[in-house]
Formats: C-alpha cells, structure tokens, sequence
C-alpha cells in the first residue's frame, strides 16, 4: 500500500512538472502587425509579513520538535510535525527559504560585498544550528519539508553496506564545497537549481528536476532519506553541529538493558551497538591504521586540492558570463554560424567584446582560487574521516550516533526501559 | 484487552476502508486529468490541422474578412480550450496531492494497527569495528576514485564540438552564386526521395512566410526570404535540425509600407529575389518586391537597409541581387522603356551607399544579372526586352550589347564554354561572343535557335551541352553548333530552373515531381522523385545534401542509409 502511495506521489511530480513545461511553451496569440505588445513591468517590492511569520513558525516548530523529540519522546507527534511541515515549509511556501539554500545566500554575501542578504535568510540559515548545537538534528526529524517528505514514502527499508555508506556520505561534503564554490564567485545557485523535491512543492518545474525529483521519491521508498544522508550539503553542517550538541535525542531515557528491540529499528543506520564484547582489538595493528591514515592525511588534501584546480576551468563555465564569453568567441571564430538569446542580447548591447572576455578571465582567476580551497577543504574532510575511522571508543549501551540520529523517534517505541512503552507494543506509528 | 484488541481491529478496518475510497478517488482524478492532458496538448494553434486550413484558405483569398474573423474564433476556441484544460489539470494536481494524503495517512494507520514487536533471537555478536572501519576506509577511498574520475572526465565530455565540419556547403545566392550557371559542386545527393513518405528527407519545416526565393547556404546555415503585403522577413534555419536559427523583419524606410501594384502574391510573391551571401565577410544580401534592400551579418543583425522606391513592375520584382567584389548590383528594371526608369545599381556592400547607377533602355524584366569571368575581366550580363546588355561591374558601364531578345522575360543569362546564353520565350536564345564592344548584334552572335524557349526557367550548360526547359518541353543542344540532339515533354509546367549535379541533371514541376536525366547527348531517365507540394523555386546543395523550397515548407534532401 506505502507503494501506491509514493507511485501517487511520483505520478503527481510527473504531471505537477508536465504541467510547468506545457504551460511554459503555449505561443502567445498572434494579434496581427498593428498590435503593440505593451510593456512589461516589475511589480513593486513590498513589505511582506510572511517571511516574519516563517521565522516565528520555524522558531516554534524548532522549539516543538526539540520538546517533543527529547521531552516527550513522541514518534507520534513528530511524525505530526513533520507532516505540518511539509504541507507549510514545502508545499505552502513552496520550499523557499530553506535553510540548506542559505547556505549559498551567506557564502555569496561573505565572498561579495555588493551581494544583499535579508536578515530572514541568515535566521533561517542560524536557527537550525543553534537548535541542533543544543538539542542535535531536531530540525532534519521533523522540520525540514525534505526530511519529512522522504520520511512519509519510505516503505520498505534496505540496509546499504557500509561500504556504500561511506562512499556516498561523502558526497555531502563535495556538493557543499562546489555549492559555496559557485554561489562565491556568482556562478549559480546549484543547491536550489537541483533540489529534487521543488518541482513537486511549486506544482511546476522543468523536466529535468521532475525526472530527480521522481527517481529521489523512488529511492525514499527503500533508502531511507537518501537525500539528507547522501547529499544535503546543509546536513552535513548539521551532522558536526550536532556532535558538539549539549543534548541530544538517546535511544532510551533511562539505562539501558541491551534487550536488542531497537537493533533494526533505524532505517538511517544512526544506532551504534554496544562494543565491549568485541574490544580490545589488535592494539599494535590499530595504531599503525591509525598513524597511516595521519600520513596520508596531507597527500589527501593536496590531491583534492590539485584535482579541484584542475576542474576550475570547467567549473567556470558554470558561471554565465564565461559561457557567454565563450559563445561570443566560438560566434566570431565561425566555429558557429548562429546565434544564443544571450550573445544576440550582448552583441545588441554595444558592449565591447573584449570587456566581456575581460570580466570572464576574472571569473576564472577567481573560480581557480575558489577551487583550490574547496579541494584544501574537501581533502581534509576526507583526510579526518580516515582518521576517524581509525580510532576506536568503548560503547557500553547501544547508543544513537551523534552526527547521524536525525532525531526521528523510530527507535523510541522499542525501548521496554520507557515509561511510555509499558503498555503492549501493538500500536504506534510505523 | 479483548476492548483494546476490538478497537484496533475498528481502526483497521477503518483505515482500509478510507484506502479503498482514496484510491478509487485519485484513479477518477488520473482518468480526468489524462482526458484533459489528451485535450491539452491538441489545442495548440501554431500547428492546428483547423487552423492551417484557414491559412491556407487566407492566403488563397488574400484579406477575406470572413476567413480572418473565422481564423480569429478559432483561435480563440482552441486557447479556451487549452487553457480550460490546463486548470482541470492544475485542480487535478491538488486533488491529487489531498487523495494522496488520505492515503498516506490511512495507510499509516493501518500497518501501525498491525505491527508486531521485533523479537530478536539468539546472542549479539556485537559489532566488528575493525572490519568496519576498513570496509569505511575501502569505500571512501572508492568514491574519492570516482570523484576525481568524473574531475577529470567532465572537461572532456562537456568539451564543445564544432558542428561545423557536419553540414559542410557553399551556395551563396541564386542557382549558385554570381554566376548563377546552376551547377552543383556537390554531386552526392539521392536520386529517388519522397516529402510524403519521407524518404531521404532529412527535415521539413514550414516556411512561416511565403516566397519563390531559393535558399541560399553558408555552412550550417540556410538562407531563404518571405514575405506578405506587410512584413518582409529573412530567416536563418540550422542545416542540421532545420530549427530556425533566427528570423529578420526588414523595414528599409518609411517607403518600405508602400505596397507595391501588381505583385502576383501567389506566383511572384513579394519575396522572389534569392538572398546573396558574401562569405569572406560573413554578410548577407536581400532584396524584396517593394525595394527593400538589406545587408546583415550571419548572426541576423541588420547592417544596413534601404529603400530604393516602390519598383512599378508589373509582375513584381524578382531578379535577385549580385555581389561582385565590393558591389552589390540590383537590376531594377520597371516600367516601359520609354519611362526610363529601369537601372542598374551598384551599392556599396558595407554601407549600402549608391556607387554607381546606370539608366537601361528596357521597361520591366524577371531575370537574374549574373558575372561572366570572361578573359578580358568580369562582366555582369543582364537580359530584359530586347536586349542582352554586358555591363562593368566595378563601374556599370556598358561594354556590349545585343538586340536578340522579346518578351517578358524570366530566364537568367548563363555564361558556358566562352559564350554567352540569353533566351526568352518570345523570341530566341542567342550564344554570344562577350569580347566585342557595343552593339555586337551582328557581329558576335555565334548561333541562334528559336524553338522551344523557356519563360521562366533558366538553360543550363556543361559547356559541351546546353539544356532548355519551356512549359514542359526539355531540349539539349549542342553548344558549339547550336543544333538541337533531343527534346522530351514532360507534360506539365516549370518555374525551377534546372540543375546540373555531377552527370544528372534535375528537374523540378510546378506540382513538386521530380524527374532526373543522364547529362548527355542522349536522354536518359535516372529516376523520379516527388517532393510532395508545389514547388517553384530552384534548389540548393551543399555536401550531401540538397535543399528545396516548396510552396509552404523548406526540405532537406539526404541519403538517409548511408
């Protein structure tokens, strides 16, 4: 039954997008030679209250799913929450702002000085991380219109071997370094060009994000939320937040009795078993692990570093004024004999060719720079995870992990040890 | 807890019950929406089978009130149609999304009224941290492979390639350019193709405005012209796709809205005159019906435009423009020849700035003035009613001329094995000797022929051969003697001139059959093709391809099992 509900949900993305494109190529009427089309204006910027009223809502939202995920360890109720928000961060407001957009809003005002951030960005991008620096990812259980969406259509959880894990958690790391990459040097906005769940939330879209948004909600429907584990460069920051977190959601609320009832509850893989059966291991073999890792660590970092330069030029074709730049020069080369909407708009200009070339070979330098400390900083990402992968801790109880609990409440119900379970384990939601 | 149990069981049944009429909600929507999807994509007015009929009707009867007001209604029923469509399918999403809630929700409830506690069995091995930090490292070390596989990947999969070297050809204006002698340098091209079937038609694609000009092809772009009473448009399609690259509205001046008298809009047009490209500056040259002359570069910038008056032909104007070097010299013959008022004009190819004019004695004529590389140096021969003029085209001088021509004439001078060829319908076909000086009437005409002369189609020569096309009737001729070898009916009529590609020549009617013939002393059919619409303009080539403008569409011809 979960099936039909989220192949309603593709069939749904399928026409919301399938709507945007047809719409978007109607011909307007043709009103014969005589007819003077009038012209187009901007409408005037005015002072909306909903921006206001989103902050207050994601403030409380914030402060009731920390209330209900710590204090009143109801699955129930974030389930609830989740739900709400979905309907009003995604489909009400279409998804926008959204914290893990910001992200590219605040590099862009910290790389540009003309670039203007409201101060509604900022909270939004703030307030989830001051929240998960107190309470943990409290904001990806039941807050986050994403989180909430993959959580209703999974249907049938499938375990993914470490391995894959490992190899695609890091990719989070890769799409937040392009991401801040591109929105510093003015590039493009790809976090909010590629999300996959917008064409659904605004009933429109092009046909390219209808097909990611429809093949995410298959994935959902047996990897739990793939796209906050697997790349939601926001929950990325929010997983290292969430490590410092002064509390944060635990399996149980008193000591735990390793019955073993929450072992599989977790389809996000975010419980770790107790290890003291298995502990010490070869002492001598893990130190050596552990040192190789910490020698490789600046080999790591420096190859990210130079891999990164050397994919700067394509990087930079991100940005439109290096396509344009090199459309023109491909146009005046006769490597093409016709033209784009952008260089027929830039050739109608007068503006000269070679002050186009000109900013563009900045765009470049400046993408090249970027570049490089994006791959300092994917390398060393790689580089710590290496190492932690290397160290060992002692873990008595089973234990929700710091960075990956998102705070879900799956597990709560399988505790015998909670008061709130006392009663038989035949109800609650799945 | 048999109460517990019951109300369970209530809310089960509940839940599944809600299930049943969610799901057979959401396959009423489905079926709604898809019947709307169906109705939505077919009310688009640009391609409406309704709507092309009515243009069709409109351009047969040109300014029909009841066909423009019909036209109209129609238009606007499709648009409500679409646009009524286009909100069920809107609504159809929501109601969708609100059944696919219901569902969700009742499906919640019912797999957590039927969950059973898990009950682990047998003793926990705990984990094996070292083998998981291995497998970790092992599967990090994997994707950062496969990232800097796809760092080093992508520069070369997104790395531009040139079209260019794809769809490779010069044609530059009419039957080939300045010396329009309707020879293709490209020679593979089918034989056999169909614009119905669609056999060996790389693309077709409606010309939006009407035009007898031929295409004319740089590279990846075709060049063709259109026009109505009103508006006079250049467009660019990719040789490629046959996507129209870009489209130019010419307006040269406030002269430019006159409308000229007589044009035949549904034989002439107003857009007869073929586009000349200069391809050493990327520039194109245009002419329409009511003197409109403009130059714009590859990209579809206008350069420059002029008016040079509403010409008084009373065909309308035809002859294409030619470009010599720096000059572009417009034939425009109007009126009588006592009116005076018929020039040749040569326009600067930069500016469009009058060089030189020259006054011809010779009232209104069709015909195309083409260069013959003559030994001596270029000569631009024109023909009209009654005679074949050669004329400097660096200067507009005249430097001969002969009086061997009647009629209205329409078919271009060809220059071939030395001589110059002019004919006309009304009187003969002359081959001229170009080395005299003025009137060489009876001096330097070689031979004459008087039967079977085209009115409209141009002749054709190897240099060893020459072929004539009048109303149906194809002769071959020997060039040296003048004597026809064979002439075949093909009982039907021709505006096309014909082309010669490698040893066949083609030939195009009026209704679109085409028939290829062997180029020799002896007639042989090669085969028959049919592009499907009328057709009466020449064709174009380019490698491996060739280019027909029929009546309503732009055809590319290609051998499509190469």
């Amino acid at each position: 039954m979960r099936l039909i509900t989220a192949g309603i949900l593709v069939l749904l993305a399928t026409s919301t997008c399938a709507l945007g494109t047809e719409a978007s190529k109607y011909p307007p009427p043709d009103l014969g030679p005589d007819y003077v089309q009038p012209p187009g204006h901007m409408p005037e910027i005015t002072h909306e209250i909903m921006p206001i009223v989103d902050i207050a809502i994601l403030a409380v939202a914030l402060v009731l799913a920390s209330y209900l995920a710590l204090k009143q360890r109801s699955r129930k109720g974030i389930w609830i929450l989740g739900v709400v928000s979905l309907i009003y961060f995604g489909f009400y407001r279409q998804g926008c702002v959204c914290p893990i957009g910001a992200i590219q809003s605040i590099a862009e005002a910290i790389f540009n000085p003309a670039a203007v951030i409201s101060l509604v960005v900022i909270l939004f991008f703030v307030l989830p991380l001051i929240f998960t620096l107190m309470f943990g990812r409290t904001f990806c259980g039941s807050v986050c219109p994403l989180g909430a969406i993959q959580e209703v259509v999974l249907v049938h959880p499938v375990r993914l071997p470490g391995i894959l894990r490992h190899a695609l958690g890091l990719l989070p790391c890769v799409y937040l370094a392009l991401a801040v990459l591109f929105a510093a040097t003015g590039s493009a906005y790809v976090i909010c060009r590629y999300d996959p769940f917008i064409a659904l939330f605004r009933m429109n879209g092009p046909a390219g994000m209808l097909i990611l948004g429809a093949c995410f909600i298959v994935i959902s429907m047996f990897v739990g939320r793939p796209y906050c584990r697997f790349l939601c460069p926001y929950g990325l920051l929010l997983s290292w937040a969430s490590k410092l977190s002064w509390t944060r959601v635990t399996i149980t609320p008193n000591e735990c009795v390793k019955c073993r009832l929450c072992e599989n509850a977790c389809p996000y893989d975010a419980i770790s078993k107790p290890n003291t059966k298995t502990l010490p291991e070869n002492r001598k073999r893990g130190v050596i692990g552990l040192l190789g890792m910490m020698l490789l660590a600046p080999l790591v970092i420096g190859a990210s570093a130079w891999i990164m330069v050397k994919t700067a030029p394509t990087l930079a074709k991100m940005h439109p004024t290096v396509r344009l730049s090199q459309r023109v020069e491909r146009e005046d080369s006769k490597e093409v004999s016709d033209t784009t909407d952008a260089s027929q708009a830039f050739r109608e200009s007068g503006r000269p060719v070679e002050d186009l070339h000109a900013t563009a070979a900045e765009i470049r330098e400046n993408m090249t720079k970027g570049s490089l400390i994006a791959g300092l900083f994917i390398g060393l990402v790689i580089a710590l995870r290496l190492i932690a992968l290397s160290t060992r801790r002692t873990r008595q109880d089973y234990q929700a992990d710091r960075a990956l609990c998102v705070a879900c409440g799956r597990c709560f119900e399988f505790c015998p040890v909670d008061p709130r379970n006392k009663k038989p384990t035949d109800g609650g939601l799945a | 807890m048999s109460a517990t149990n019951n109300k369970t069981a209530q809310w089960r049944l509940a839940s599944i019950m809600t299930m049943a009429v969610a799901g057979a909600f959401i396959l009423f929507v489905v079926i709604v929406m898809a019947r709307a999807w169906k109705a939505n994509i077919t009310s688009n007015p640009t391609d409406h089978p309704r709507i092309e009929k009515l243009r069709d009707d409109l351009a047969a009867d040109s300014g029909s009130e009841k066909i423009i007001t019909e036209l109209r209604n129609e238009d606007l029923a499709l648009r409500k149609e679409f646009f009524r469509t286009w909100k069920i399918l809107s609504n159809g999403v929501w109601l969708l999304l609100g059944g696919a809630c219901v569902l969700a929700a009742s499906l919640t409830i019912a797999i957590s009224t039927s969950k059973k506690t898990p009950m682990p069995i047998g003793k926990s091995k705990g984990p094996n941290d070292m083998l998981a930090g291995l497998l970790g490292r092992v599967g990090i070390a994997l994707a950062a492979i496969a990232l800097t596989g796809a760092a080093l990947t992508i520069p070369i999969l997104t790395r531009e390639v040139s079209t260019r070297a794809q769809a490779k050809g010069i044609w530059p204006g009419f039957r080939g350019g300045p010396e329009a002698s309707g020879i293709s340098p490209y020679t593979d091209v089918p034989i056999s193709f169909d614009g119905i079937t669609g056999q060996n038609i790389a693309w077709k694609v409606r010309v939006p405005l009407n035009g007898q000009s031929s295409p004319a092809i740089w590279d990846n772009s075709v060049f063709i012209t259109g026009a109505n009473k009103q508006t006079r448009k250049v467009y660019c399609f990719d040789a490629l796709s046959g996507r129209i690259t870009w489209d130019k509205s010419i307006t040269a001046g406030p002269g430019s809205t006159k409308v000229p008298e007589g044009v035949m809009e549904d034989d002439t047009t107003y857009a007869a005159p073929t586009p000349i490209i200069d391809v050493e500056n990327n520039r194109i040259f245009v002419m329409f019906a009511n003197g409109d002359v403009a130059c714009l570069d590859t990209f579809g910038k206008i350069i420059w435009q002029k008016h040079l008056g509403t010409p008084d032909n009373f065909y309308g104007h035809a002859a294409s423009p030619v470009l010599w070097k720096k000059n572009l010299i417009i034939q425009l013959d109007q009126g009588e020849p006592d009116d005076k008022l018929s020039a040749l004009i040569g326009l600067n190819a930069d500016n469009g700035e009058e060089l030189w004019r020259t006054t011809r004695p010779v009232g209104s004529s069709w015909p195309t003035p083409i260069i013959a590389p003559v030994e001596s140096g270029d000569q631009l021969i024109t023909c009209a009613n009654p005679f074949a003029i050669s004329y400097d085209p660096a200067t507009g001088k005249e430097i001969w001329r002969v009086d061997c021509l009647d009629g209205d004439g329409g078919p271009s001078p060809i220059y071939a094995a030395g001589l110059v060829f002019a004919v006309n319908v009304s009187s003969k076909i002359a081959a001229i000797d170009p080395s005299g000086k003025g009137d060489v009437t009876k001096t330097h005409v070689k031979w004459e022929f008087d039967e079977d002369l085209p009115d409209t189609c141009s002749p054709l020569s190897d240099g060893k051969l020459l072929w004539m096309m009048a109303e149906g009737e194809f002769s071959c001729m020997d060039v040296a003697t003048g004597k026809r070898l064979w002439n075949k009916n093909f009982e039907s009529s021709f505006y096309a001139s014909p082309v010669l590609v490698g040893d066949r020549i083609y030939l195009i009617n009026r209704k679109g059959k085409v028939y290829v013939i062997s180029a020799g002393r002896e007639l042989e059919e090669l085969g028959k093709a049919d592009l499907g619409e009328a057709c009466d303009a020449s064709p174009a080539f380019a490698e491996g391809r060739m280019y027909i403008r029929g009546k309503k569409h732009l055809y590319c011809i290609e051998e499509q099992n190469k």
